[in-house]
């Protein structure tokens, strides 16, 4: 142990230090500001324990088909978000991006009211229409799958 | 036939770039038969010839070729034609790749200063790169690939949002940027198998590391104005993966290339320059991979192909891995104990380096822990713009301070500007004071305007004060100062309001009457949509502002496009998108009013110009290499 082996030591343990305490910070931030992001299904199985009122949480799915309504003249808006399996009522308020439309992957942020209606702070539709949210596209062709063998 | 060509042509530029690597191996052995400067000529050539065949492929409308099928149409005007040979994944990794073969040729010819043998070593492990790199194209998103002998008569169209002139120019100049900071990896690499401390590498590499990150710079402010002016979001920064990886390379070089003063003018803090080189273009290399694998959750991911992303991820772990390996053993050779004093340049350069890597490493973890969590079955999560703000944005205090200490303390002892720096601050923050009182505002835009006021006096001073070598310099830091005093500023008064308005009603938005006139069909050759022409008024006072934006729709896949109209008043932008008919003849619409947009745009520009400056700086007579 010669001396430049003590000041590596020493230099080695400031920098692991440091950098523990960067991550300790940096965790800890983060743990306070993800946002969970479901699917419909996974949110009806998870629902009641985890999601409360005042979380903001994200579910990805699809557009329903026939499912879009508005009061005429109205910037209110709903719709049922679904992957096949369970699905979820939406309501926004405000304007719609480019790409939503029946059928269309969509994301959407806000709250989940106790009534089961989830209110959208955030609509987001990809930039690409042959986009799906993920875990949409294996869910609807399991989805598709069972349906088949239950006929 | 043009893609064939093509096709040969990117063969044979892989061939050249390993026979590059053959004369690395075989150089450090005494003499090589290989002539190094003929190979990179020739590897650059065949890779121009391949890239000027696929443009000429888009040019000519060869649909049997399926990229070209995939992203481009008939009806396209020809130059949305060229420039879709990077609209989709498999071209842009040819683009990636011909930016790599110019940056070495580049290197190799206007490097004078620089001894052949370096260049040539620099130049032959970039081909190495480009080996993989070329392999991982030619196996996996071959864009010559045809369909022959059914193929479609017209092709599904560039996506419309890529539709744009910020779109056409964006990923060649972050690619440009991306991609520069390959040489300084290369020569760090090969100072790294060749030690020798007596070069004056970092003075070699400073002008290239330079220009990577004004190319980066400007790559990201693109990217920025063009989310800002298409996306119809009237965002700028949505601290999405996609854009946070492009910040990260930045970060990195932003650090790199202040360790190359040090390294250069002190002679020291060699081996952290080395990492940092390293670090710089391994994180590039992240960036593009990570955008290009899809497996990013991101406003901005296109649909991709899982299986290329997990070849992309093992490349990028084989590459950093044998860098990282390198550094490891032979990186104790650049060890330099150079002694500086505790309140000196060096000290504020170092911290700085610091904070701007464990910025890095903030972003790094809010990419990768989505990735994680899913990876091993936490569920899925995503990590959304508080996070940043809460962590990454803090930073940003001490960073300000540091970049106000730095240029006014001298190299190794202190000789500070103590008393006017205090007396700016105080200006600065009798102005914040002003500015925040009208405005809803929380603690952190608060620092952000006080410290980038602070800041801004600070380098007027020194503007007028010091000699113009620091000129570069102090006009970059000048326009971070503008950067930050426009966000915070912007996001302290911002106005956003969704409405639904008929034709000849009108909304009042902050101090300004936003009147609908009427609504307008649009006929373009590849699109039919509407157009609302809007009126805005002061409530007091003459002037009016006219805004137009429009909803389109296009012809070849059905695709809807808004298209915001802005209007900017010099202090404030007028901002206003087209959602929908709501029915009843009402429409919906997005109204923002946006100060200091044009603040954030010409900041930016400034820190890139910075650099620009500093490349046709007259260099310093080189200092006596036995005072060190």
């Amino acid at each position: 142990m010669n001396k430049i082996h003590h000041r590596r030591i020493w230099q080695l343990s400031f920098i692991l230090l440091g950098l523990a305490l960067a991550m300790l910070c940096i965790l800890y931030g983060l743990r306070q500001n993800v946002n969970l992001y479901f699917t419909p299904t996974q949110l009806k199985a998870q629902a009641p324990g985890i999601v409360t009122e005042d979380k903001t949480i994200k579910i990805g799915g699809l557009v329903a088909r026939h499912s879009i309504h508005r009061a005429l003249g109205s910037l209110s808006v709903k719709f049922f978000i679904t992957d096949g399996g369970a699905s979820y009522p939406v309501h926004y308020r405000g304007v719609l991006p480019d790409l939503f439309r029946e059928g269309q992957g969509v994301v959407v942020e806000g709250h989940l009211m106790p009534d089961g209606l989830f209110q959208a702070d955030r609509v987001l539709a990809k930039h690409d229409e042959n986009y799906a949210p993920p875990g949409i596209k294996e869910k609807i062709n399991r989805a598709t799958k069972e349906a088949k063998h239950a006929a | 036939m043009l893609p064939e060509v093509g096709l040969l042509a990117i063969i044979m530029a892989l061939i050249l770039a390993l026979f590059q690597g053959g004369w690395l191996l075989t150089s450090s052995r005494g003499g090589s038969s290989l002539n190094l400067p003929y190979l990179a000529v020739g590897h650059w050539l065949f890779l121009a010839m391949g890239f000027v065949a696929l443009m000429l492929s888009f040019l000519f409308n060869d649909f049997s070729v399926n990229y070209i099928a995939e992203n481009s149409n008939r009806y396209l005007p020809w130059y949305y034609r060229l420039a879709a040979t990077w609209g989709g994944h498999d071209g842009s990794m040819l683009l990636w790749i011909f930016m790599l073969g110019t940056w070495g040729m580049a290197f190799l010819t206007f490097a004078k200063s620089v001894p052949l043998i370096w260049r040539c070593r620099t130049v032959a492990i970039l081909a190495l790169v480009n080996v993989c790199m070329l392999f991982f194209m030619l196996f996996t998103s071959n864009p010559f690939q045809r369909s022959l002998p059914l193929f479609p008569s017209n092709g599904m169209d560039l996506n419309p949002l890529l539709q744009d002139p910020g779109l056409v120019i964006h990923p060649p100049i972050l690619y440009a940027g991306y991609v520069g900071s390959g040489v300084a990896f290369a020569m760090a690499i090969a100072l790294l198998l060749y030690p020798d401390k007596g070069l004056p590498w970092a003075r070699w590499l400073r002008p290239w590391v330079t220009s990577a990150w004004c190319f980066l710079t400007l790559g990201i402010l693109l990217g920025s104005w063009w989310a800002y002016h298409v996306l119809g979001w009237g965002g700028y920064w949505f601290w999405d993966p996609v854009e946070n990886v492009s910040l990260l390379p930045w970060l990195a070089a932003t650090a790199l290339l202040h360790c190359l003063i040090v390294c250069d003018k002190r002679q020291t803090f060699y081996s952290f320059g080395l990492f940092l080189a390293l670090v710089t273009f391994l994180l590039s290399l992240l960036g593009t991979f990570l955008v290009r694998s899809g497996m990013l959750v991101s406003v901005h991911a296109f649909a991709n192909d899982p299986k290329r992303g997990a070849v992309l991820l093992a490349l990028l772990g084989v590459v950093s891995g044998i860098a990282l390996l390198i550094y490891s053993i032979r990186g104790i050779h650049w060890q330099s104990h150079s002694p500086f004093a505790f309140l000196s340049r060096e000290t504020a350069l170092l911290a700085n380096n610091i904070l701007l890597l464990l910025g890095s490493l903030v972003l790094l973890v809010g990419i990768l822990y989505p990735m994680i969590m899913m990876i091993i079955g936490h569920g899925e999560v995503t990590v959304g713009p508080a996070y940043y703000n809460q962590v990454f944005l803090p930073l940003l205090a001490p960073f300000l301070l540091f970049m106000l200490l730095a240029p006014s303390l001298s190299w190794k002892n202190a000789q500070l500007i103590w008393k006017s720096a205090s007396l700016y601050f105080l200006i600065a923050a009798g102005l914040t004071f002003f500015i925040s009182r009208h405005n809803n505002s929380d603690v952190l835009t608060i620092m952000g305007v006080l410290l980038s006021l602070w800041l801004l006096f600070c380098v007027l001073h020194l503007l007028v004060k010091t000699h113009t070598r620091q000129l570069p310099m102090l006009i970059s830091h000048m326009g971070i100062a503008v950067v930050i005093f426009s966000v915070a500023f912007n996001s302290m008064s911002s106005i956003e309001k969704d409405v639904a308005l008929k034709p000849g009603e009108n909304v009042v938005v902050g101090q300004y009457h936003f009147t609908f006139e009427k609504l307008v069909p649009v006929d373009a050759s590849n699109y039919r949509g509407m157009k609302a022409q809007i009126k805005v008024t002061e409530n007091k006072g003459a002037k009016i502002w006219r805004l137009e934006p429009q909803v389109q729709r296009f012809i070849a896949n059905g695709m809807l496009k808004s298209e915001p109209s802005i209007n900017d008043n010099l202090w404030q932008d007028f901002y206003v998108t087209l959602g929908e008919n709501l029915g009843n003849d009402a429409w919906s619409m997005r109204i923002y009013i946006k100060p200091m947009m044009n603040g954030l745009w010409l900041g930016g520009l400034l820190v890139a110009l910075g650099g620009l400056l500093a490349l046709f700086r007259r260099r310093e007579p080189e200092l006596q290499r036995s005072t060190s």
